[in-house]
């Protein structure tokens, strides 16, 4: 089977393959430059990663973010989008850019939004004024925006429902988006349109769609609908299926993953590419993000603590003074977080690096052919050594993909 | 023999001073730093950041060069809990301040450290002989001086800056003026004595010592004391007024001077310069960050003939004009901002409320202030700095650009707004969904005899935890509610106490208290009268000041305490109604009309810390209504509402609480003399009986 495709603005190829789970290391070649899969990609909502100038997300290992249509088609609005010349433009970013679609917001942020076959229906946030986002409009925008990778407009309900019809619908609605997407598209030399594969937790429609979807042979493909909370068993049997049944010479993306074990299996059930707003968000609320979990700097008990956010992280503010970075102390953050913007933007930095390197990390260990290893020291380190405290959908995920974290070899 | 703390820095004027006065240039080298060039200026920062920056953008991105760092804003965990700052253990070899190892401080900058914020947030208490009134985040609290010399010894800053007894925001009066030079002398040889304590005799810290803002001959023998006594250890003069630089004594005129006076826009810091002011903190920069204003002058200011009128110092970044303007802020300035970005982006990022918007503002800002000063140096080189001074104050307008955008999201407690019903800073980011009232329109209130244990049952609410071991006196079984909805108010029975709190406490909401049988566990106390009710509320507000800085959003939030920490918890706005029944089960009557004299007083700056004039409607109510506790400011009767009638006329007016009055019995009031010539028919009459209340709202 083919390792590698070339679309007229990507070129995909898996340089490395786990010999034991799916895990794949590839090279994306996207128009602002290549990407190195397994990657996280840190979400910077209206063109901005949350306080960070473009050079400090470049500095922590990004070459490609996530912008939302849906806020930036409110601000700054498509019209200033075309005459500035798109986002890249707008935020002084060369890296590259991969936008949604904008449906997932209408759904999630806005109350009364009502999905036709046309498009979503949805009150204007500005006035109140009914409005409507076709899967054209969306492609428009996009067009606009000029993003690396832009996303089809999909019929997104939550996973948990139990309306079957309606699942199968939205189903078949996406594909049939997809083809009004494919033909809206304007600019496929400059940007790729990805798919989204719909289906909810019914493996059967997910297989339906998979096969439809890969006949329309986008460059890359997205599996969507998830992390939506539903539970992780679940979670994982969907990926699992999905990546078996797509084509294994194409990037896959699986929307709205961040915490870290679920993106360290979800790699080795065969994903590629992964974003979610947790890192940055949870940042703000001074929580850094360590191997051994979450520490909540806000907490008394830190008040004291000299230590670096992580011993032996490489992020700026880790890093010690000697080696050119900040030496910031858990202290020092708990003394300014919430109360300091900058605490914020600290850690921030700290998060989105701990995430990218994680995924060099395990990006490594797949060259190498070592991930099975990786991921034994990884749950074991974060649970104390202790595997029987990992969690029962993580070990039964790994074990599908021929890993054994409680019977190691 | 320790070596003299002055040896540290040294001071190279570029001409010797002559009695004339005149801008000078001078150079401050301090042993380890870059030197800087004067006039400069010190960038301000809270706790330890330049606002908006993080400090590898400040190193990367900004030449600034020293850094102004306040003790109150390390030293709150202790003065509230009798701790040792944590910032005191920070680890650092031999020859490192814990100080910039703490807040990331790059080596070459100066560190400088005072007593207080700049600009310091108002202090409602005044100073004692041995310390000084300061805020920190967990409220009002005193600095010791002795504390103050701890500090410096511990945390070993390049420059301290002598803990000066300089009132902020009023004048001091004749008699204030004739201790401040005393206090300020004491404070200073303590400081001295403790410093020269230092184990191996090595200097690290160099002190500069206040030139007091009043007149000369008021400070002439702490001055006397400065030159004679203390000249071999003081390195620098501090100034807080430009006008007291003529108290400077003869001997000390070659140390530089950091001039921490009123510099609200660029043409104040020339005057203070051409009074020979060296180095100067710039609190204009963050403030026309914050208002999302981009600096826009340069020192000479350059002459174009076509300019008609004055031109703005700044640009209104939030217009929408720029949303397509790929031109960087100003043309040909060279700062991070305007080389790697466009007006289109910064316009974005305010109107989208992105945090990015702000730091390249804050960049950008800081970099024209450099120019501005490396501008005045050479002007002053040249020998033309007066003429340029005068056309720059000709081609400028004299303020900044009005702010026309919302500040930043306001995070911490040195964003209060200024006294309790003061305007929000910004307007409420969230408010309930529409369905949300009309949910609330249809449910039905539960008639009063539903007792609350049933409620509980029901799972309305959430019952509380009883606290056994907080450390302030915090009732165990009274309920606080937050309520933002007037409608509300205006269906509970009277016998529940209302006050209206308008301030930032909790978010513009009303506050009401439901007890039952009263228990303290810190005061033991254990019945229910007026006053130790009171006491009882201050409590919560206490609580609720904690919890301030979270920005609740919601409509109602119940405090419980648990046994260990005190947890907040929000609950929907239907809930309201199960504090209606307790109410009613609880069964107090505080809030019923109260009948005493109405005189009048010129309304000034009054125990609340809110300024107000005799044209506002605002009264001081009795020593023992308000009851104040540590820090009047905090009084939760600061900024209610109360409704007042004459009832020989009939007149009636509604009032804000802002002060407390020494001379009023329980019930009488003193209102600002607008007020009183509304309700008395002029200011004639001098005293009148009125009848009062709290409970406007129900009227």
């Amino acid at each position: 089977m083919s390792t590698s495709s070339k679309s007229p603005a990507l070129e995909f190829e898996i340089i490395a393959k786990c010999s034991t789970t799916k895990a794949r290391a590839s090279i994306l070649t996207l128009p602002h430059g290549p990407v190195l899969l397994p990657m996280f990609m840190p979400v910077a909502t209206q063109a901005s990663l949350k306080g960070l100038t473009p050079k400090q997300l470049a500095r922590t290992g990004c070459n490609l973010c996530l912008n939302n249509t849906y806020h930036l088609g409110l601000k700054p609005g498509q019209d200033v989008l075309e005459k500035l010349g798109g986002a890249h433009v707008l935020q002084g970013w060369n890296g590259n850019i991969l936008t949604d679609s904008g449906g997932f917001q209408m759904v999630s942020l806005l109350k009364l939004a009502k999905v036709t076959e046309e498009g979503v229906r949805f009150l204007s946030p500005h006035d109140g004024t009914p409005m409507l986002l076709t899967p054209e409009h969306s492609i428009s925008l996009q067009n606009t925006i000029g993003s690396d990778i832009i996303m089809q407009l999909d019929d997104v309900i939550a996973t948990t429902s139990p309306d079957a019809e309606r699942m199968r619908e939205a189903m078949e609605r996406s594909i049939r988006w997809l083809d009004r997407c494919i033909a809206a598209h304007k600019k496929p030399a400059t940007q790729n349109l990805f798919c989204i594969i719909q289906g909810g937790l019914d493996l059967g429609m997910r297989k339906v769609c998979c096969e439809e979807m890969a006949r329309r042979d986008t460059p890359g493909i997205a599996i969507g609908g998830l992390s939506g909370g539903e539970d992780k068993v679940s979670y994982c049997q969907v990926v699992n299926a999905c990546t078996n049944w797509l084509p294994q010479n194409k990037p896959r993306y699986v929307m709205g993953v961040g915490y870290p074990e679920d993106l360290l299996v979800s790699v080795a059930l065969g994903a590629d590419m992964f974003d979610c707003v947790w890192p940055t968000r949870t940042a703000r609320f001074g929580n850094a993000i360590v191997p051994t979990g979450n520490l909540n700097l806000r907490h008394a008990s830190f008040a004291n603590d000299f230590a670096t956010i992580e011993a032996d992280c490489k992020c700026p503010c880790c890093r010690p003074e000697e080696d050119g970075g900040l030496g910031i102390t858990r202290a020092y953050i708990h003394h300014v977080a919430a109360k300091e913007t900058a605490g914020a933007h600290l850690l921030t930095m700290h998060n989105v690096h701990y995430l990218l390197s994680l995924m060099g990390r395990v990006r490594a260990a797949i060259v190498e052919d070592r991930y099975p290893e990786f991921l034994r020291a990884y749950f074991s380190k974060a649970y104390g050594g202790d595997m029987t405290r990992v969690p029962t959908w993580a070990v039964t995920a790994l074990r599908e993909v021929g890993v054994d974290l409680l019977n190691w070899r | 023999m320790a070596g003299h703390s002055s040896e540290l820095v040294s001071f190279q004027l570029s001409r010797l001073q002559s009695d004339e006065d005149g801008p000078r240039i001078g150079r401050l080298i301090f042993q380890g730093r870059d030197p800087i060039d004067t006039p400069h200026y010190v960038a301000i920062s809270s706790r330890g950041a330049v606002p908006h920056l993080s400090q590898d953008m400040m190193r990367e991105n900004t030449s600034i060069r020293a850094l102004y760092t306040a003790v109150e804003d390390f030293i709150e965990k202790a003065s509230l809990h009798s701790q040792v700052p944590p910032v005191f253990n920070c680890p650092t070899s031999a020859d490192e301040s814990p100080l910039r190892k703490f807040i990331a401080l790059q080596k070459d900058a100066l560190l400088i450290l005072g007593t207080r914020r700049i600009p310091p947030l108002p202090c409602p208490a005044s100073s004692t002989a041995s310390s000084i009134s300061i805020i920190t985040s967990l409220g009002v609290g005193m600095l010791e001086c002795t504390d103050y010399a701890e500090a410096v010894q511990k945390l070993r800053p390049d420059i301290v800056l002598g803990m000066g007894d300089v009132l902020f925001g009023h004048k001091p009066s004749v008699k204030r003026k004739d201790v401040m030079g005393d206090r300020t002398l004491a404070w200073l040889k303590e400081l001295i004595s403790a410093m020269e304590d230092e184990d191996d005799g090595t200097p690290r810290t160099a002190l500069f010592a206040p030139i007091l803002p009043i007149e000369a001959e008021q400070q002439s023998y702490y001055v006397g004391a400065l030159q004679d006594e203390l000249r071999d250890s003081v390195s620098g003069l501090v100034l807080y007024d430009s006008a007291s630089v003529g108290a400077i004594p003869e001997n000390m005129r070659g140390l530089p001077r950091l001039y921490l006076g009123d510099a609200t826009s660029p043409h104040r810091l020339l005057d203070a310069m051409a009074l020979d002011m060296d180095v100067f903190t710039v609190s204009f920069i963050t403030e026309a960050t914050d208002a999302g204003i981009a600096l826009d002058f340069s020192f000479p200011a350059l002459s174009d003939a076509n300019t008609v009128g004055q031109l703005p110092l700044g640009i209104d970044m939030w217009s929408s004009a720029f949303a397509h303007n790929v031109s960087p802020l100003l043309g040909n300035c060279q700062c991070y901002t305007c080389t790697n970005h466009h007006r289109a982006f910064v316009q974005h990022l305010l109107n989208a409320k992105e945090m990015l918007g702000w730091v390249l503002l804050q960049l950008h800002n800081h970099h024209i202030v450099d120019e501005f000063f490396a501008g005045a140096r050479d002007s002053i080189h040249g020998g033309s700095f007066e003429g340029e001074r005068l056309m720059f104050e000709k081609t400028y307008t004299a303020e900044l650009p009005a702010k026309t955008g919302q500040g930043p999201r306001l995070r911490g407690y040195q964003f209060r707004s200024e006294g309790k019903g003061g305007p929000r800073k910004n307007p409420i980011a969230f408010r309930p969904l529409d369905d949300g009232k009309e949910k609330l329109a249809e449910a039905a209130l539960p008639s009063s005899d539903v007792d609350a244990e049933n409620l509980g049952l029901q799972e309305f609410a959430e019952k509380l935890e009883l606290c056994n071991t907080c450390s302030f006196t915090v009732t165990t079984q009274i309920f606080l509610a937050v309520c933002s909805n007037r409608k509300i108010f205006q269906s509970i029975p009277a016998n529940v106490c209302i006050v209206p709190l308008n301030g930032h406490l909790v978010n513009g909401g009303y506050i009401f208290f439901v007890p039952f049988v009263g228990s303290f566990v810190g005061s033991n106390m254990t019945s229910t009268t007026p006053t130790k009710w009171l006491k009882a509320i201050q409590s919560l507000i206490y609580i609720q000041q904690i919890f301030a800085p979270l920005n609740i959003p919601s409509s109602l939030s119940f405090i419980s305490c648990s046994h260990k920490n005190l947890t907040l918890k929000l609950l929907d706005t239907l809930n309201m109604k199960i504090i209606l029944s307790l109410s009613v089960l609880a069964g107090l009557r505080l809030a019923s009309a109260r009948i005493g004299d109405l005189t009048y007083f010129s309304a000034g700056l009054g125990s609340c810390g809110i300024t107000s004039t005799g044209n506002d409607a605002v009264v001081a109510l009795s020593l023992p209504m308000m009851a104040n506790g540590d820090n009047p400011n905090t009084n939760f009767m600061c900024g209610s509402q109360i409704s007042i009638r004459n009832p020989t006329t009939g007149q009636t007016a509604e009032a804000t609480v802002v002060d407390t009055c020494q001379a009023c019995a329980l019930n009488d009031i003193d209102a600002s003399e607008s007020l009183f010539s509304t309700l008395a028919g002029g200011l004639g009459a001098g005293r009148v009986p009125v009848e009062w209340g709290e409970n406007i709202l129900r009227d």
